[in-house]
């Protein structure tokens, strides 16, 4: 795919110097505390981890009371006794 | 995303993005920080990572912005701690940096977004038509204009080409 940049037409010079003089600046430095940025970057990750191991919590509780609701039902149904032939 | 790339993202992009910001609220700091744990959050890295941190500082700022408006005070007291758009210049020779804030200031704001997103975040056309939502020729004639609006304001501190 051809740089969208190169199929504009060209600056007029002056212009273009303006924009060179411009790009010379740099911008002030950024006044972000890093360590703190970085330590809240691992907790919002960790609180990934967490809540995964939530969600398979979540879900293997949900199987295991179904289970032993089924069980239950299971257990409570009558099963009609069978005698054998004399 | 790794600490590491975080890391390196922070330090190549912090500083052009906080001056992005810069143009709609007076507490870029914090809009470019939770821009960054806000790319940490994703489940998916984002297709173009450098346009994407634009438009969520982009939207963050004008909300900030928002916000900011509504409280007059924080407002006033905001604009007297303003804190200089670029580090002094190295070549002093070199354009002022006072004066140059100022010519940018006078801009347009959709005009602005783009010579600042181009000239110190270094996308290209295309990548800042999809931060704005706009076309790549768009922005190039906004960027043109604005170029000769810097030229005449900035005029007699410009080196002239030979």
């Amino acid at each position: 795919m051809p740089d969208p940049d190169v199929m504009n037409p060209p600056l007029p010079p002056a212009d273009a110097a303006v924009a060179a003089a411009l790009a010379r600046l740099r911008p002030a430095p950024a006044p972000l505390d890093r360590d703190r940025l970085m330590f809240a970057a691992g907790a919002e990750s960790r609180r990934n981890v967490v809540r995964l191991w939530q969600f398979a919590a979540g879900i293997l509780m949900a199987a295991g009371f179904a289970a032993g609701v089924l069980y239950a039902q299971s257990a409570l149904r009558e099963v009609p006794a069978v005698t054998a032939p004399r | 995303m790794g600490p590491d790339e975080l890391a390196e993202l922070v330090d190549r992009h912090a500083a052009a993005l906080v001056l992005y910001a810069r143009q709609w609220c007076g507490s870029p700091e914090d809009v470019v920080q939770t821009a960054f744990l806000k790319l940490v959050r994703l489940r998916a890295r984002p297709d173009n990572l450098v346009p994407w941190l634009y438009r969520v500082v982009r939207n963050g700022a004008i909300d900030a912005s928002r916000a900011a408006r509504r409280r007059v005070r924080y407002e006033t007291a905001a604009a007297d701690r303003a804190a200089p758009w670029f580090a002094p210049p190295d070549d002093p020779t070199g354009l002022d940096a006072r004066a140059a804030a100022d010519a940018l200031t006078s801009l347009p704001d959709e005009t602005r977004e783009i010579v600042v997103a181009h000239l110190w975040g270094g996308l290209t056309f295309e990548q800042i038509a999809q931060t704005l939502g706009s076309s790549a020729a768009t922005c190039y004639r906004r960027y043109a204009a604005g170029l000769a609006a810097l030229r005449l304001k900035l005029g007699a501190e410009c080196p002239t080409p030979t």
